[in-house]
C-alpha cells in the first residue's frame, strides 16, 4: 500500500465515529466490500456494532495493520498482546467482539475471540459460571445424557 | 458428581444480574462450533449436559482432538472414548483429527481411529505418539494406499517408525511436517516423498545420524523446504535436495555432516541458513547463488566460505554480525546488487565474548563495493554494540561509501522504562558516528531504541525513533 494514508470514518450503530486510516479498516472483509462496490463516501455506517465495541476493534485492527518492512520480528510481541486483549473481557463483551468480528469478516479476530471464549471454559463447571449457562434439564434428561457420556463427566 | 452440574444452573436463577446473563447460548451454531472446535474433545462432549441448546452440538464440531495425557475418566479407557466419539461424529467433512497417545498398547489402535476419520473425509491429521520408553510404534502405512484419501496437511511427530515398502498415495497434500519420526529405510523415504505429488510445503526435523545416512528430498512441487537438525552427525550423513519448484528454504542446525547438496533449484527466491557448522562442502553457498533474499545466521564455513560466487540478484542480505568481520566484506564485493543490508548482532554473552580468530577481523575492501556505490538503499543494524570500536568502524564505513542509502537505521539494546536517561548518551554517540561520515546524497539516519514500561498491570512496550541526521542536497 502506498504512503498516502487516507483515512475513512466508522460510524457505529450509537453513532460514534471514528476516523481511522483505511490500512487499518481494511482488515475487515466487509467494510473492504464496502468500499469496493459502492462509493459509500468517506463516511462507512455500521449497524450491528456499538461505539464501544468498535473502538476495541480498532484497537485490534491498528496492532495488526501491516507496517511497511518485515512483518515476523514482532510476531511474538503481537501474540502476547491478543492474550492481553481478551485477558479481561467480560462473556458479555466477547459476546458482542465475536458477533462484530463475524459481522465485520475479520478471521483472525474472529479466531482469537472464540478461543479466548474456549481458553476461559476449561471445564463444564467454567461453562456454568463463566457463561452463565442456565441447565433447562429435567432431572431425568440430565440423568440419562450423563449415563450416555458417563466418561466425559469425570472430574 | 451426579447432580454437581445442577448447581450453576440453580444459582443463576436466583441471581438477577442482567450483565451476567447468558449471551454465549444466543450465538449461531456456527459460531458456537467454532468456540468448540479448540477444545479437547472430552471436553466438547461433556458441553451435551449445558443446556438444551447444546445437547447435540457436539457432534457437529469438525475437529476431534484426543490427548491420553488428560484423559482423566475412571469409566472408560481412552481408546473406548475415541472409538464411541469417532463413531457417533455427524459433521459430514472432518477438517482435523489429533492424537496424542503415550500408551504404547493404545497406540496400536491409532490405525482404526484414523481409517474412521478418513471416512468422514479427513483433512488434516496430527499424530504424536511419544512415549517414555522411546519405543516406537510403526505408523499403519496401508492406510495410504488407496488412493482416495482427502488428506491436506499431515504431522508426524515423534516415536513413529515410517515403512513404506510399497508406493502410497497422498495426492491433495499439500503440507507435510515430520517431527523426529524414523524411516525405516531409503526406499520408505523415496516412497513417501513420490507418493505426494502436490507437496507444497515440507518440513521436516530429524537426528542424521539415526536413520538414514543420505537423506533425500526429491520432490518436484514443494516450494517451501524446511530442515532442522540439530544434533551432531558422525560425519557421514548427508542431505540431497532435489526440488526444482523450490522458492524458500530454511536449513538449521546440521552441524557435521558429510554434505548438503542443493542439486537442483533454480526457482529459489529466498533462503535461510542458520546454526549450519562444519558442513563438510561448499555446496550450500553456491546452489544458493541465485537468491533474492539471503538470511546468513551461522557463519560457519570458516575454511569452506566460497569466495568465487557472486550473487547477482540478492537484493536483502541479513547477516547475524559474525565475529568473522572479514565475511562482511567479502559478501559486500559478492552482492552488486545489494538494497538492503541488515545486521544483527548475536544476543547470547557466549557468542559477543567470543574473540575474532586471527586473520578474520574486518578489513576494508580494497576498492568500494559495487553495491555500495550503486544500490544500497537501506542500513539496519539491530542491537548495535554502540560502546565498541570495531563495530564503529564497520558502521561509519558502510554509512561513508553508500552513495545511494535512503534510510540508515541503528537500533541499540532495549532499555527499561526507568532508566532512560542512558538514551541519551547513546544518541549522542551515534550522532557523532552519522555526521561525520554520510556519503549519500540523500538521506536519513534513525537511531531506534525499545523501551518497556509497567501499566496497568502488564508490560507496554515502547519505540522511540531519534533522527541523527538528515542530507538533501544535490
Amino acid at each position: 500500500m502506498s504512503k498516502s494514508e487516507k483515512k475513512i470514518v466508522l460510524k457505529s450503530l450509537d453513532n460514534e465515529a471514528f476516523e481511522v486510516e483505511k490500512a487499518v479498516a481494511l482488515q475487515s472483509q466487509t467494510i473492504w466490500v464496502m468500499c469496493e462496490d459502492k462509493c459509500v463516501g468517506n463516511e462507512i455506517p455500521l449497524e450491528n456494532v456499538t461505539g464501544q465495541i468498535l473502538a476495541k476493534v480498532i484497537d485490534y485492527c491498528k496492532k495488526h495493520a501491516v507496517v511497511d518492512g518485515d512483518g515476523d520480528e514482532s510476531s511474538e510481541e503481537l501474540k502476547n498482546w491478543d492474550t492481553e486483549f481478551t485477558k479481561n473481557m467480560d462473556q458479555s463483551t466477547l459476546f458482542n467482539m465475536i458477533l462484530a468480528a463475524n459481522y465485520l469478516n475479520i478471521k483472525s479476530l474472529l479466531n482469537l475471540t472464540c478461543q479466548a471464549v474456549a481458553d476461559k471454559t476449561k471445564t463444564i463447571d467454567e461453562f456454568h459460571t463463566f457463561l452463565n449457562i442456565e441447565n433447562n434439564f429435567t432431572p431425568e434428561e440430565e440423568a440419562q445424557i450423563c449415563q450416555e457420556n458417563l466418561w466425559a463427566f469425570d472430574d | 458428581m451426579e447432580h454437581k452440574r445442577k448447581i450453576g444452573g440453580e444459582r443463576l436463577r436466583n441471581r438477577d444480574d442482567v450483565l451476567n446473563e447468558d449471551r454465549i447460548s444466543e450465538l449461531p451454531d456456527d459460531l458456537l462450533l467454532r468456540i468448540l472446535s479448540s477444545l479437547p474433545t472430552e471436553t466438547v462432549i461433556a458441553t451435551s449436559v449445558l443446556s438444551k441448546r447444546w445437547r447435540s452440538l457436539w457432534k457437529m464440531v469438525p475437529k476431534l482432538k484426543f490427548n491420553s495425557e488428560d484423559h482423566k475418566s475412571d469409566h472408560q479407557r481412552f481408546s473406548e472414548i475415541v472409538y464411541r466419539s469417532s463413531l457417533s461424529h455427524k459433521a459430514p467433512v472432518l477438517e482435523s483429527l489429533h492424537l496424542v497417545v503415550r500408551d504404547k498398547t493404545e497406540a496400536l489402535d491409532v490405525g482404526i481411529w484414523i481409517g474412521i476419520a478418513f471416512a468422514h473425509h479427513l483433512r488434516e491429521l496430527v499424530v504424536d505418539l511419544h512415549n517414555q520408553e522411546e519405543a516406537y510404534a510403526i505408523f499403519p502405512s496401508v492406510l495410504f494406499s488407496c488412493d482416495d484419501n482427502t488428506l491436506d496437511s499431515l504431522e508426524l511427530k515423534t516415536s513413529i517408525l515410517l515403512e513404506f515398502p510399497s508406493r502410497v498415495c497422498l495426492k491433495s497434500l499439500r503440507k507435510l511436517h515430520l517431527d523426529y519420526v524414523v524411516f525405516n529405510d531409503q526406499e520408505s523415504v523415496c516412497n513417501l516423498f513420490s507418493a505426494c505429488p502436490s507437496l507444497e510445503d515440507l518440513f521436516v526435523e530429524r537426528k542424521s545420524n539415526i536413520d538414514v545416512e543420505i537423506f533425500t528430498i526429491a520432490v518436484p512441487s514443494v516450494q517451501r523446504l524446511t530442515i532442522v537438525d540439530e544434533f551432531p552427525g558422525n560425519g557421514d550423513e548427508g542431505y540431497v535436495i532435489n526440488a526444482p519448484s523450490l522458492k524458500y528454504l530454511n536449513i538449521k542446525g546440521l552441524e557435521w555432516v558429510e554434505s548438503c547438496l542443493i542439486e537442483n533449484a533454480p526457482e529459489l527466491v529466498e533462503a535461510k541458513i542458520i546454526d549450519v557448522t562444519y558442513v563438510n562442502n561448499e555446496n550450500i553457498l553456491v546452489s544458493l547463488a541465485g537468491v533474492k533474499r539471503l538470511s546468513l545466521h551461522s557463519l560457519p564455513f570458516e575454511v569452506k566460505y566460497p569466495t568465487g560466487i557472486v550473487f547477482y540478484q540478492l537484493v536483502f542480505l541479513e547477516l547475524l554480525t559474525p565475529k568473522e568481520r572479514n565475511i562482511l566484506s567479502l559478501m559486500l564485493d559478492s552482492c552488486p546488487k545489494l538494497q538492503i543490508l541488515k545486521l544483527i548482532n548475536p544476543t547470547d554473552c557466549f557468542a559477543t565474548r567470543r574473540a575474532c580468530p586471527v586473520g578474520w577481523e574486518w578489513s576494508q575492501p580494497k576498492c568500494v563495493p559495487e553495491c555500495l556505490l550503486y544500490h544500497l538503499e537501506t542500513f539496519v543494524w539491530t542491537k548495535y554494540a554502540w560502546q565498541r570500536d570495531d563495530e564503529k568502524e564497520v558502521a561509519a564505513y558502510i554509512l561513508k561509501n553508500a552513495r545511494r542509502l535512503k534510510k540508515g537505521t541503528i537500533s541499540t539494546l532495549a532499555i527499561e522504562s526507568n532508566k532512560l536517561e542512558r538514551l541519551e548518551k547513546r544518541y549522542e554517540m551515534l550522532n557523532v558516528l552519522a555526521n561525520e561520515v554520510r556519503g549519500s546524497v540523500s538521506c536519513h539516519v534513525l537511531f531506534e531504541a525499545d523501551s518497556y514500561s509497567y501499566k496497568s498491570g502488564y508490560y507496554v512496550p515502547h519505540k522511540f525513533s531519534f533522527t541523527l541526521g538528515t542530507t538533501e542536497k544535490e
